[in-house]
């Protein structure tokens, strides 16, 4: 009781400082676990054991229940290459650096599957602190990671027959196919029937779940797969709405728990870093901390992303997982990564997943964007004055714009996603494919000389950032409530306050909501 | 351990589904579960918290318990109990005085030996918080009186289970029976009620000035909320443990100092589940170390300590209740749920077969009367109306004088006609403003506290992807359900559950990419806030007078 009581302080003390710095928590939960070590106590390894497998088999549960149809749907082309490029290039490199400090081949493999795929957990939380999920680059990223965890399982079923040769390889793939095969079948029939039909109270809900993820953790077993596969195929047999919305009020504080325990118990699973390790996994870290924006970046402009976007993508990627992390661990219990290996791709998860927030913000990207290649471009400005200057444009935006040039202005409008952009211009808008906070790309388009700038841009820092070029022409823009549009008034913008109009359109709808109850029940 | 846990979760959950038509409490099924995976067809072996040979799996077990008290801890406000008090401290300390003498009595007449009746008088006087309150739960009466007076009436038995906690702890500090005197019980009853008085010290002092400021403080981040709580709970489990006190009373202290605090209910939402988790390790454990054939072998023993404690319990509270001036529905009803042992029993024997101051066979016993009472009394309580009306009938009842005259309920009602407002960013707080300057009974919700605050209507911390803030709030039976957040998952499923309850719901559209999936539920009204600002943003243009 006494080692549980000390893997919780020292998760407490993790989330103290990741409350206070606003940084992951992951890797202080791993590196409080790991200071455990410098303290006399006594570890109790059964135990440690049973945790780590635990909450692998939760991790992997949560990481397959995020496959929902309904973000899977979005993924796109750009989610597809981004990912396969992320991974197959982060890996070439981590296999390469292995190979040359003198790792064994299949060593190397396991030292590039570590680093080749980034992590959900940061990305998700970063996303969600910035409030960013909905913006491309978020859905972008999202599905980059999804994809990424499909590849790093199916890879991970390929090393569990390694010793075994090719064909038990392959053969190992397709039983990882049949078992998520199962849990399609599973998510359609199954597991709706069970936890949504049969209306269960919340504990016999609880126990169903779970029974879902230990029954086919237990068909893994029995097909000899690695448990992390049949705990992913069980996350996927609950992901279509709404079973996994149903379980997920459930779910996350069991999740929370046996998660907390989990990376704090990986921290006090391996001993203190020796000098070889810290070098390895520190070199590993800035290896991922510079190929990856650098990767993501060209193939995300390529693919047809803003350079922005791509950055910022990049950016968010740039760590390691924690999937990574299990995989690392895997490798360890098969004796293909030696306690020291072991100990720094944890430290380089630590320092990659640690400089995350670090490195993904506005003024990082668009340091990087100058030194990006597609952005030394020398277009000549466009040939407008007395236009309308229309920054963003979202579905909304676009009625707004016909509307506009029915009544015969000139629009220009800026956006940052390329069939955006065709459409405009069928409209019959100017319109420039491009970062709307970008100041070449606003001398392009004369901002000085509009009519009037109207910016529907996602955030309060980039109106600000262009109010400043558009000087004296009136610049109107929106804002979520009362607070951000309070800042922006601050810089002489007519401001929409969403809050303030979708408040007064709700009780109006409300009030013609009860004239017509009123007429019905006089009616009747 | 991942394969004894999957087995005794896959097995636990096929028995659960397959006798749901019975309407048997959960834990009961889980012994049942344990009964067969263990003593039936040996395929787990897993020891008992307290036994030499601790794995995880005992770990687990013993984790579940002192979540329990942890909860009970949480769940012990003054202000639950305020208006059921005088009722409630006269039959819990009343029926523990009466169900022990009696039960001690025939304990002895049955043949055992002084200390062995003791622990069995012990574990008949103990009913189950857990079990009650799931039943009352699932009959929607945790409001109505005898709902009230019955976890009155639990809580002040929790504060008794405390008290004989200590003893146990006490009786049980030099742990070789034969070695027992009289001054090293003093001594360690004096150590034991020590430390139970600094702890208790130590967790008022703390609910009022240590945990305050930093639960305020880390409410904010739900995971560090929960951790931080638990890291509490665990941090006073080995303060007890110092003192040789149970882990439980640490626990359960841990959770009394929380109790004081605005986060407490949500705290026990988020632990409820894990808590769910543990202890169902817990009773199939239980299952797996019950002997069943010493238990046949004394039927007739636990059969007689049934009859008591089905029969027995609920006279003695007819005769105490009633003396409260209470109706005779509601004395009769108050009494049916104290008509069988509790999980503190099994702990309790267990405790004292751990400590070697009883036989194992004892602890089969009480599980055995364990198995029949909860059984029992699940149906008692379940048909409580029905049994009553049959009684009644009877005319058996008017030997206790009760008072003919019904009751006045005065049971909380849930919130009806009224309008939810969810998410109080920007939007949800002018809605809810708006909406109570309109005259409309409004309540708002959010995980943040700190949100809640200068709202001029009522207000509830919680997570309304939470079945029990969804049940609290009266969403499902509202006016209108409103949602401001701009998080995708959570308004789908509200939308969708709103939908299914047939109550008409605006949900807010932050992104037209969210808009046609809340079409698709057939939401009442979307808050399409950007496609407005778009519409706001071109009268802006005009009124700024921009002409082509």
């Amino acid at each position: 009781m006494t080692f549980i009581a000390m893997l919780l302080l020292a998760a407490a003390v993790a989330y103290g400082i990741a409350r206070f710095t606003r940084a992951p928590s992951v890797p202080l939960l791993v590196a409080a676990g790991l200071a455990l070590k410098l303290l006399p106590i006594e570890i109790d390894e059964e135990l440690l054991e049973g945790m780590l497998l635990l909450g692998l088999a939760l991790l992997l549960f949560a990481a397959g229940a995020e496959l929902d149809e309904r973000r899977t749907r979005e993924l796109g082309r750009a989610s597809a290459i981004i990912s396969v490029v992320q991974f197959l290039g982060l890996g070439a490199g981590g296999y390469g650096i292995a190979w040359l400090l003198g790792y064994p081949p299949l060593t190397s493999f396991f030292v590039a599957l570590t680093i080749a795929a980034s992590s959900s957990l940061i990305a998700v939380r970063l996303l969600h602190q910035k409030q960013q999920f909905f913006e491309p680059f978020g859905r972008l990223t999202l599905g980059v990671l999804l994809i990424q965890t499909v590849l790093a399982l199916i890879a991970m079923a390929a090393l569990a027959q390694v010793d075994q040769g090719m064909p038990a390889m392959e053969s190992s793939v397709l039983r990882t196919l049949v078992l998520g095969g199962l849990a399609l079948l599973a998510s359609r029939t199954l597991t709706p029937w069970l936890l949504l039909r049969l209306g269960l109270d919340e504990e016999t809900l609880l126990l169903g779940v779970l029974a879902v993820l230990f029954a086919f953790v237990g068909l893994a077993w029995t097909m000899e797969l690695p448990l992390a596969i049949g705990a992913f195929c069980a996350g996927y047999a609950v992901s279509p709405f709404p079973v996994n919305g149903v379980i997920r009020g459930q779910l996350r504080s069991v999740n929370d728990f046996f998660l907390a325990m989990f990376f704090t118990a990986l921290g006090a699973s391996f001993g203190l870093p020796n000098l070889t390790s810290l070098l390895i996994g520190v070199g590993l870290a800035l290896f991922v901390l510079i190929a990856t924006p650098a990767l993501v970046s060209l193939i995300g402009r390529a693919t047809g992303l803003t350079s922005l976007a791509s950055v910022e993508s990049g950016l968010l990627l740039a760590q390691t997982s924690e999937i990574s992390l299990v995989i690392a661990l895997f490798g360890r219990a098969g004796g293909h990564v030696s306690d020291e290996l072991f100990a720094a791709l944890t430290l380089c998860a630590v320092i990659t997943m640690s400089a995350t927030p670090l490195i993904a913000r506005e003024e990082v990207a668009h340091l990087l964007l100058r030194l990006h290649p597609f952005e030394h471009r020398k277009d000549e400005p466009l040939d407008v004055s007395d236009h309308l200057l229309v920054l963003g444009c979202g579905e909304n935006t676009f009625a707004l714009i016909e509307d506009l040039l029915e009544r015969g202005f000139e629009v220009v409008v800026i956006d940052d996603d390329a069939g955006v952009v065709d459409r405009l211009r069928a409209l019959g808008a100017k319109a420039v494919l491009g970062d709307a906070t970008n100041p070449k790309i606003l001398s392009h388009v004369r901002i000085d000389q509009a009519k009037a700038v109207l910016s529907t841009l996602r955030r309060v820092v980039h109106h600000e950032r262009v109010a400043k070029h558009a000087k004296e022409v009136p610049f109107i823009t929106r804002a979520f409530d009362e607070a951000e549009a309070a800042e922006l008034r601050k810089s002489g913008e007519h401001v929409v306050c969403m809050a303030e109009i979708t408040t007064q359109a709700f009780m109006a709808w409300l009030d013609e909501r009860a004239k017509q109850e009123q007429a019905g029940k006089e009616a009747s | 351990m991942l394969y004894s846990l999957g087995l005794m979760i896959v097995v636990s959950a096929l028995f659960v589904l397959s006798f749901r038509w019975l309407k048997i409490p959960n834990l009961l099924i889980y012994m049942f579960a344990g009964l067969l995976l263990g003593p039936g067809l040996g395929l787990i072996e897993a020891s008992l918290p307290g036994e030499e040979s601790h794995g995880p799996i005992a770990v687990i077990s013993e984790v579940g318990i002192i979540l329990l008290l942890f909860l009970v801890g949480l769940e012990l406000s003054f202000e639950r109990i305020r208006d059921v008090g005088p009722v409630a401290v006269a039959a819990g300390l009343g029926q523990v005085v009466f169900t022990a003498g009696i039960g001690f009595g025939l304990a002895t007449l049955l043949g055992y030996e002084p200390m062995s009746a003791f622990f069995l008088a012990t574990a008949l006087t103990f009913s189950s918080t857990v079990v009650v309150v799931k039943l009352l739960d699932m009959r929607g009466d945790l409001h109505a009186l005898y709902g009230r007076i019955a976890v009155g009436i639990f809580l002040v038995q929790d504060l008794v289970v405390i008290v004989a906690l200590t003893f146990l702890a006490g009786l049980s500090g030099s742990g070789d029976p034969a070695e027992l005197d009289l001054w090293s019980i003093s001594v360690d009853l004096a150590w034991a009620f020590g430390g139970m008085a600094l702890m208790l010290v130590g967790a008022v002092v703390a609910s009022k000035y240590l945990l305050p400021l930093p639960f305020r403080w880390i409410q904010r981040s739900s995971e560090g909320l929960l951790v931080w709580s638990v890291t509490w709970c665990f941090a006073m489990v080995l303060a007890a443990e110092a003192f040789s006190l149970s882990p439980e009373i640490g626990a359960f202290l841990a959770g009394v100092a929380l109790a004081q605090l605005g986060c407490a209910h949500d705290l026990m939402r988020r632990v409820h589940p894990i808590m769910n988790f543990f202890i169902a390790v817990f009773f199939v454990t239980l299952g797996v170390n019950m002997n069943l054939g010493s238990a046949l072998d004394q039927w007739s023993t636990a059969i007689v300590l049934s009859l008591f404690v089905l029969l027995g319990n609920p006279l003695i509270f007819m005769i105490i209740i009633t003396r409260f001036g209470y109706g005779e529905k509601t004395s009769f009803q108050t009494s049916v749920t104290v008509a069988q042992i509790s999980e503190f029993s099994f702990i309790f024997a267990q405790m004292g077969v751990a400590a070697s101051l009883i036989d194992e066979p004892i602890l089969s016993v009480v599980a055995f009367v364990g198995l029949i009472t909860i059984s029992a009394s699940t149906y008692m309580i379940l048909y409580s109306d029905q049994l009553y009306a049959a009684i009644a009938w009877t005319g058996v009842l008017r030997i206790f004088f009760a008072n003919q005259e019904p009751d006045v309920d005065e049971a909380e009602a849930r919130p009806s006609d009224h309008v939810v407002v969810v998410g109080m960013n920007g939007l949800g707080r002018r809605i809810a403003a708006a909406l109570h300057a309109r005259g409309e009974a409004v309540l708002a919700i959010d995980v943040d506290a700190a949100k809640l605050t200068d709202l001029p209507c009522d207000t509830m911390v919680g997570d309304i992807d939470h079945p029990d803030v969804l049940d609290q709030s009266g969403a499902l039976g509202a006016k209108l359900v409103v949602s401001a957040l701009k998080i995708e998952n959570v308004n789908n499923l509200l939308a969708w559950r709103c939908r299914q309850a047939g109550v008409p719901v605006a949900i807010h559209g932050f992104d037209q990419s969210v808009c046609a999936d809340l079409q698709e539920l057939d939401v009442t009204y979307v808050l399409n806030s950007k496609a407005l600002g778009a519409q706001a943003m071109r009268a802006k243009l005009n009124a700024l007078e921009v002409h082509a």
